[in-house]
């Protein structure tokens, strides 16, 4: 066995974890994140554009009773189809989701601390299935499909994902509190939050399930190994 | 633990539930395609949407063109007034809408194939869960048959995606002239082809890591 092989077989059996490029990375990519949050909120760069999105309602009790509000803003359209003649048509787009800017220092701030604690949790998502996939591509020479490292990064991407869903829905009802007689096209609307929640919520939940089945897989495998 | 349990019963009542509502919904839908293809219902067409693109060069060297369209808005934000902003919507796509008898059988014919496909996969996906939830009382948490409905449910998402591949196509190749906003523009089909394929490999990676627990637990009931 060469030293890589040996390397690769201790990293799948979680003996040694690939932390070196994760801080490597973190120590990179942190402090040009933190000068250019830095100059974003001293204006010396172009404004990043700090934008919340809400979903909106015409009316309250829209809230619970019916789905967004939308509102058509209009744009022409003409095309042959399989050289029939040329439709010439009124096209509407529909429009359910308004984004709201805050350009203000307050809102860089805001925007800033935002995009940095999703941007940090994503990396680390990203870590942890980086180690499971390493972890299976090892798998298929010593054929230990089941470790706990790998139910472990199951359970963080979980965490992470809720840390995740949390910062966004904070920033999000802050905003709401702080915004009001919001008008499109002249019609006052309501604002809800929750552009992505349920995606983020779905994903949780499913990996959480994956990360059951699989943790019965490692107790399966422990068994095994004792009758061994 | 006890969490996961719980949802594991959850989910497996509620996807019982779903398979019978989306089988008397895709019943429906056939009938009401039926009804569509022989015009008998309004507002029967066929949509197909398309990327759009300044020229035809754009296709493979650019960000798909974006024609913007505006809406007005105001709004207090801290007690701020920022009035009557006119905000830009972008219109990165375009839909297509095909009303002749060729497009009303195309169109019911796409949607009848997906939501076939859509039950199937649910009919899966509820299986696994009966499944597991019954592992909670008999411990065999590893089954040859989840195996194969997790493999099943990986080829009716190709089967989703070779769908939408071959219906985008057809109408890519029948359109022609396609002016918006007196631009005259090029399109590429709308085929969610990434978030497909990526969702495909992951489910097969599932499939496998689970199929050696399949082989883990036989052999320990051979060792038994």
């Amino acid at each position: 066995m060469n030293k890589l092989e040996f390397f690769f077989k201790k990293l799948g059996e979680g003996q040694v974890r690939l932390r070196l490029p994760m801080w490597l990375s973190l120590l990179i990519v942190a402090p040009a994140l933190s000068i250019f949050l830095f100059l974003d909120v001293f204006s010396v760069v172009d404004k990043f554009p700090q934008e919340q999105s809400y979903y909106f309602v015409r009316d309250v009790e829209d809230v619970l009773s019916d789905n967004p509000s939308q509102v058509n803003t209009e744009y022409n359209l003409s095309y042959n189809l399989n050289n029939d003649e040329s439709i010439d048509i009124v096209h509407k787009t529909e429009l359910d989701i308004i984004t709201l800017e805050d350009n203000s220092l307050k809102g860089i701030i805001l925007g800033d601390m935002k995009s940095l604690i999703v941007i940090i949790l994503l990396f680390f998502i990203y870590v942890e299935m980086t180690y499971i996939v390493q972890s299976l591509y090892i798998s298929l020479n010593d054929k230990v499909w089941f470790s706990m490292d790998n139910y472990k990064s199951f359970m963080n991407i979980v965490k992470y994902l809720i840390a995740i869903l949390i910062t966004l829905a904070c920033f999000s009802i802050a905003y709401l509190f702080m915004v009001d007689d919001v008008f499109v096209n002249g019609t006052k609307v309501f604002l809800i939050p929750g552009v992505w929640y349920a995606t983020i919520i779905a994903s949780a939940v499913i990996i959480r399930l994956i990360a059951y089945v699989y943790k019965k897989g490692i107790e399966l495998h422990e068994e095994q190994m004792l009758t061994i | 633990m006890k969490t996961s349990k719980s949802l594991i019963s959850i989910l497996s009542s509620f996807l019982s539930i779903a398979l019978v509502i989306s089988m008397m919904g895709a019943a429906f839908a056939f009938i009401i395609c039926m009804f569509n293809i022989f015009g008998f219902m309004e507002d029967t067409k066929h949509e197909e949407s398309f990327y759009i693109f300044r020229s035809i060069d754009n296709v493979l060297s650019s960000e798909p063109k974006q024609i913007e369209t505006d809406y007005s808005i105001s709004y207090n934000l801290s007690g701020v007034a920022n009035s009557d902003l006119v905000h830009n919507t972008t219109l990165d796509t375009v839909s297509i809408n095909d009303n002749t008898l060729r497009g009303r059988i195309l169109g019911n014919l796409k949607m009848l194939f997906v939501m076939l496909l859509g039950v199937l996969m649910l009919k899966e996906l509820s299986n696994i869960f009966i499944s597991l939830d019954s592992s909670i009382k008999n411990k065999e948490w590893f089954s040859l048959e989840n195996y194969l409905s997790i493999r099943k449910i990986a080829f009716y998402l190709l089967g989703v995606l070779l769908v939408y591949i071959v219906f985008s196509f057809i109408y890519f190749f029948l359109l022609d002239n396609v002016i918006i906003n007196g631009i005259e523009v090029s399109i590429f089909p709308v085929i969610p082809f990434f978030s497909t394929i990526w969702s495909i490999a992951i489910t097969l990676v599932i499939a496998h890591v689970y199929k050696e627990g399949v082989l883990l637990r036989e052999e320990q009931n051979l060792t038994i």
